[in-house]
């Protein structure tokens, strides 16, 4: 297959958004990539809101993950952090964070699925929430093929080597896929 | 033809899945992003929706998903209904059943109190290796009197007053049907309307 410079599991930017990220609770989306691509950058676009005038810190970690007989093996990571300031007060915003893995890596064409990881600190709990565009359609039962997506119904600190997709909750709009866009 | 046409006519891919290999396996295939369908489209009774999409790799035929919507006007009462899938391919303008597969949902009264959205899952008749190219996809929704409000995530697409220009996109067959016919002419299917350019999200994975 022919080389891309570009990949997205959406075509366009969404204009949705599921519900607020769960520190630490990570989510897991499909992606189809379509030919060989050197994986340089990878972003996401999000929604940051603080209802206080507060330091705001947090840092996402993507995980690009393989899938093989229902477990997600890590292939490659990558983390970015950003720091918004009390000087900037209640506020709302929409921003792209951007991902530089410094060495690149082909990725071949194929099912990959992305783990998003949000830690935040700063603001107090429930004065600050970070939603990632993405699908918004919430199903009740979990899905009932091999696996589609899902989110993990623990917490952690780091993005996991290996994760068994039987252990991920299938439901909910956190279950569906976050956009993330991929380039050389 | 639009974002939408050209994805469901396979011009823009937009799929899940896959390996790399020397006969590059997709785990997962969608023929369009849930994320566009933020609609759920009424169902015509076993009059079967037919459109175009394009495979990219090989992928086992081993089990298919849709998502429904049931209202709540109608909640209470248990769900009694099946689905139909034809995996077709074409040629001379004549539509070959390749594989097929039906759904019968067991959805408890207990479940649908209120409105529901729920993924259902169909039995295929034989998994087969679904071989990359252009394929169509038939649905149809098999039930008997009262639909009970349910619907389909669809695409969300225009609707053109005229015929897609093109090769055959997408139809709808005039006729019902309870099981997914051997052969189909595609003149014999309504190309127009809402019902024959909106399509059900459909998922195969391996």
């Amino acid at each position: 297959m022919a080389r891309v410079l570009l990949e997205g599991n959406f075509d366009f930017v969404p204009s949705t958004m599921p519900g607020d990220i769960v520190h630490g609770r990570m989510s897991f989306s499909p992606m189809f990539i379509g030919g060989t691509i050197s994986l340089a950058y990878a972003n996401i676009a999000h929604r940051i809101s603080l209802t206080a005038s507060a330091d705001m810190s947090y840092t996402v970690s993507l995980g690009l993950y393989s899938m093989n007989a229902g477990t997600l093996s890590l292939h490659q990571s990558v983390s970015a952090s950003r720091s918004d300031a009390t000087a900037a007060g209640t506020r709302a915003s929409h921003l792209y964070m951007t991902f530089s893995y410094g060495t690149t890596n082909d990725i071949t064409p194929g099912s990959w699925w992305w783990g998003v990881l949000v830690s935040m600190t700063g603001a107090a709990a429930g004065s600050q929430s970070i939603r990632i565009y993405g699908g918004t359609v919430s199903a009740q039962n979990s899905f009932p093929g091999a696996f589609y997506a899902g989110a993990m119904t623990e917490t952690t600190n780091a993005l996991p080597t290996s994760y068994d997709t039987a252990s991920l909750d299938g439901t909910g709009a956190e279950a569906l896929s976050q956009y993330i866009l991929i380039s050389a | 033809m639009g974002l939408f046409g050209l994805i469901n006519a396979g011009i823009i891919p937009f799929d899940v899945g896959g390996t790399s290999a020397a006969d590059p396996q997709m785990l997962l295939f969608q023929n369009f992003g849930n994320q566009y369908a933020n609609a759920f489209g009424p169902v015509s009774f076993g009059t079967m929706s037919i459109h175009a999409v394009y495979i990219p790799m090989s992928i086992s035929f081993n089990k298919l998903a849709m998502l429904l919507v049931r209202s709540a006007s109608l909640s209470g009462n248990t769900l009694n209904f099946s689905a139909i899938f034809g995996l077709y391919s074409m040629n001379a303008g004549t539509l070959s059943l390749a594989n097929s597969a039906s759904a019968n949902p067991a959805i408890a009264s207990s479940d649908v109190t209120a409105a529901i959205t729920r993924w259902i899952t169909f039995a295929t008749s034989a998994t087969q290796n679904i071989s990359p190219g252009q394929w169509y996809f038939g649905f149809a929704h098999v039930s008997s009197g009262v639909n009970w409000g349910i619907s389909y995530l669809i695409n969300n697409s225009y609707n053109p007053n005229n015929v897609p220009p093109t090769q055959f996109l997408y139809g709808r067959m005039t006729v019902s049907t309870n099981t997914p016919p051997a052969s189909i002419a595609t003149s014999t299917l309504d190309i127009t309307g809402n019902d024959a350019t909106k399509q059900q999200y459909i998922i195969i994975t391996a």
